[in-house]
């Protein structure tokens, strides 16, 4: 920040990429859990077998619930539980085209090592949103 | 007031009330409960959870893994993958208005949060894969020691740094803090960098393991050891924890930890019940919500420890 209280132009344009990305992810997030909910579309995993299979560890519930770790999901998101990870997802991600917005900022100011760390913590995000990582009990 | 104090009270009731109805079950599973009470329950008690955290001056997250993992009959993982959405949308919606202000810094988060991210990632793989009683365990002690943390932690409005460190001069880790009240513009600079990445290096692995949002320890490792002013550490935990729970987030998800049905009333109930709290701050009497809030939570860790260790099922 500035001296003058002004915002400095890497916040500012990261503060307005948030607010679109994560707006966006939550709107999605109600508006599918509402289809969800309602039955608009039908469901992977009937609603009234959930508490039979919740209590479980998520690799049995997977197991029972013939889905797949890693990105496997995206093959069923004609059913309104899965389509609702779109907002999920939404929101997990939505910090990264913040990250890529500011690094020419810094890029352009000389400080190549907040561009560095920025590149760095967009590669961090991406390696786990890659699925690469998963790991089973 | 006295009806708000009921109403915390409330929510200790109402978390442990689902217990009850599931304690006949087989396994705690709750099944002859009808499926969406489950969902409504959740959002109700969450509701109360973002009510009573924000005149607590406690993440959302914190409260929601060990009381909703202690009284709920979902399984920890589930539990953990929508604690860390709670924190993660919390902090997403804090993030713009923060950063405008000035309260969160971006230079001074960005070097943190990498650390604690990448940690965060691998806190999530241990949290998956080791045996849930031992997570229970490990959560139990955890939250105990946040309690005694939260209880016995000072603050500095504004700490003294004589001389900034060579990293965080090179990274600019530094900022001038405009204060509205005053309309005086305060410079401040931040030391022992190296050690405060350690420190968020564990942080991190705590905020995968467990999916609680870290800004129990977030905000007195930039306050207390890296000497950033009060409201600058409060506004740049809260951000930090939008990239570190972003990371995490992720390997719920893939692991399929993260189930719809739990985690967005979840989420939902907290963002609503924590604007309502915001609106109250300035009538609830912040110290007795505070006390109360850490009584709940040492509750909580108490059962979470007595489960993992097979005394309290």
């Amino acid at each position: 920040m500035t001296g003058t209280g002004q915002p400095d132009s890497d916040q500012e344009r990261y503060a307005r990429l948030l607010a679109i990305g994560t707006n966006a992810g939550l709107a999605m997030l109600v508006v599918l859990f509402g289809i969800y909910m309602l039955g608009v579309l039908d469901p992977h995993v009937p609603h009234e077998r959930l508490p039979e299979i919740w209590h479980l560890p998520s690799g049995e519930f997977l197991e029972l619930a013939r889905l797949e770790a890693g990105w496997g999901w995206t093959a069923r998101l004609r059913h309104a539980d899965i389509l609702t990870l779109l907002g999920i997802v939404t929101l997990a991600f939505c910090s990264v085209p913040c990250l890529l917005a500011v690094m020419p900022i810094y890029w352009r100011s000389r400080q190549r090592m907040l561009f560095a760390i920025c590149g760095l913590e967009v590669a961090v995000i991406t390696l786990a949103a890659s699925g690469l990582l998963s790991v089973g009990h | 007031m006295r009806r708000l104090l009921a109403l915390a009270l409330a929510t200790a009731a109402l978390a442990l009330a689902p217990d009850a109805f599931a304690a006949g079950a087989p396994a705690g599973t709750g099944v002859e409960m009808p499926w969406w009470a489950w969902p409504l329950i959740l959002f109700v008690v969450c509701f109360f959870l973002g009510i009573v955290a924000v005149p607590a001056g406690v993440g959302g997250g914190v409260l929601f893994v060990p009381i909703v993992g202690g009284f709920f009959p979902f399984h920890l993982d589930f539990v953990r993958g929508a604690g860390l959405l709670v924190a993660l949308a919390s902090a997403l919606s804090a993030g713009p208005s923060l950063l405008r202000s000035g309260f969160a810094n971006l230079r001074l988060a960005l070097p943190l949060a990498v650390v604690a991210s990448a940690s965060s990632i691998v806190g999530a793989m241990m949290g998956l894969a080791l045996p849930t009683n031992v997570v229970q365990v490990a959560l139990g002690v955890t939250i105990l020691g946040i309690v005694a943390l939260m209880a016995a932690a000072k603050r500095s409005e504004f700490p003294e740094v004589a001389k900034p460190d060579a990293i965080s001069v090179a990274l600019g880790m530094h900022g001038v803090l405009h204060d509205p009240a005053t309309g005086r513009d305060m410079p401040w600079q931040v030391h022992r960098t190296p050690l405060g990445l350690g420190i968020f290096f564990f942080i991190g692995i705590l905020a995968g393991m467990f999916g609680l949002g870290a800004g129990w320890a977030n905000l007195p490792a930039l306050n207390l050891l890296m000497g950033a002013p009060l409201k600058v550490s409060a506004g740049t935990s809260s951000f930090i924890l939008s990239l570190v729970d972003s990371s995490a987030a992720w390997v719920y998800i893939h692991k399929g930890a993260v189930l719809p049905m739990i985690a967005v009333p979840s989420v939902i109930g907290m963002m609503l019940g924590a604007k309502i709290g915001a609106r109250l701050l300035k009538v609830l009497p912040a110290a007795t919500v505070r006390k109360l809030v850490l009584g709940l939570l040492a509750f909580a860790g108490v059962r979470a420890l007595l489960k993992g260790l097979g005394i309290w099922n």
